[in-house]
């Protein structure tokens, strides 16, 4: 079903759009229809910042499983990196 | 001016409302052929946005007699946007607002009883999210013509299967478009797009 049941995350970094590199600002995390992914529901993404208007968004749908195993990727990868080093410098 | 015909038999055009606290929205409205009368529906769209596969209910709706408009619950936040973008700029804001979707919801009932082809008996429909707002606007209204009650598709494949039969009342083809269940379809007719005419 449609849910307002969403999971809000700050974020600092960047992602590409439509019209190229944009500062991100916040994810929203929720499970829901799909606008494309050919399935009834999945997890999705929303990476945005609303500063830049509904556009400037990267967006993902995915499978459970493949929201499981994206999930434990990035954890993994950062488990591999040197505690600091991924710090931006702009985050507010 | 109309945007198009569907079938020779229901006109679809977008059109401005006066929705919560004097807000304009968009909206977007199918009508039946004839001069009426003709009972209303409001239409309420589902969190992933004012999409095409409403605006498909919405025209199933006039093809079978009702006069209907979907006010774009995301016009505020996201104008001219994709419905995605919307979508997801209100999801980000929190969702639509209870007191503003009333609002708006009454203003599109407005509306449909300011055409000279009404009847004065509007109902709303909503699916998905739209069922529980839906079922919140029409709680607020006080007219008993107007206090129809909604769907509200929280399994849609499990609602399809077990609850449609209740909702007798309703078109058979709205039945039938409940997309992701195993309900047969009842064919759309192609709609035929008037020369020069634009389409939101």
């Amino acid at each position: 079903m449609c849910t307002y049941q969403t999971e809000g995350v700050e974020l600092a970094g960047s992602g590409k759009g439509p019209d190229g590199w944009f500062p991100l600002r916040l994810a929203s995390v929720y499970f829901d229809h799909p606008q494309h992914t050919p399935a009834d529901h999945t997890l999705n993404i929303d990476f945005l910042n609303p500063e830049k208007g509904p556009s400037a968004r990267v967006a993902v749908e995915l499978d459970e499983q493949s929201a499981r195993s994206l999930a434990g990727a990035i954890l993994s990868a950062l488990d591999t990196a040197s505690p600091g080093h991924a710090v931006v410098a702009d985050r507010r | 001016m109309p945007d198009n015909t569907i079938g020779g038999e229901a006109t679809t055009e977008t059109v401005r409302i006066t929705g919560h606290q004097g807000d304009e929205i968009e909206a977007y409205l199918a009508y039946p052929p004839g001069p009426g009368p003709f009972a209303g529906v409001v239409v309420l769209h589902h969190m992933p946005g004012y999409d095409e596969a409403t605006k498909q209910i919405t025209e199933i709706f006039a093809a079978n007699g009702y006069t209907a408009i979907l006010p774009n619950l995301h016009w505020r936040e996201a104008l001219g946007a994709s419905p995605d973008d919307a979508a997801a700029a209100v999801r980000a804001a929190g969702g639509v607002p209870d007191e503003r979707l009333v609002g708006d919801v009454d203003g599109a009932a407005r509306y449909l009883r300011s055409l000279g082809s009404a009847n004065g008996k509007v109902g709303v429909i909503g699916y998905c999210s739209g069922g529980r707002q839906a079922f919140l606007a029409a709680s607020r209204w006080t007219r008993r013509s107007t206090a129809t009650a909604p769907s509200s598709l929280t399994r849609r494949q499990t609602a399809c299967r077990s609850r449609w039969g209740r909702w007798s009342g309703w078109p058979a083809a709205f039945r039938a478009r409940c997309w992701g269940c195993s309900a047969p379809r009842t064919p759309i007719r192609p709609r035929t797009r008037r020369p020069g005419s634009s389409r939101s």
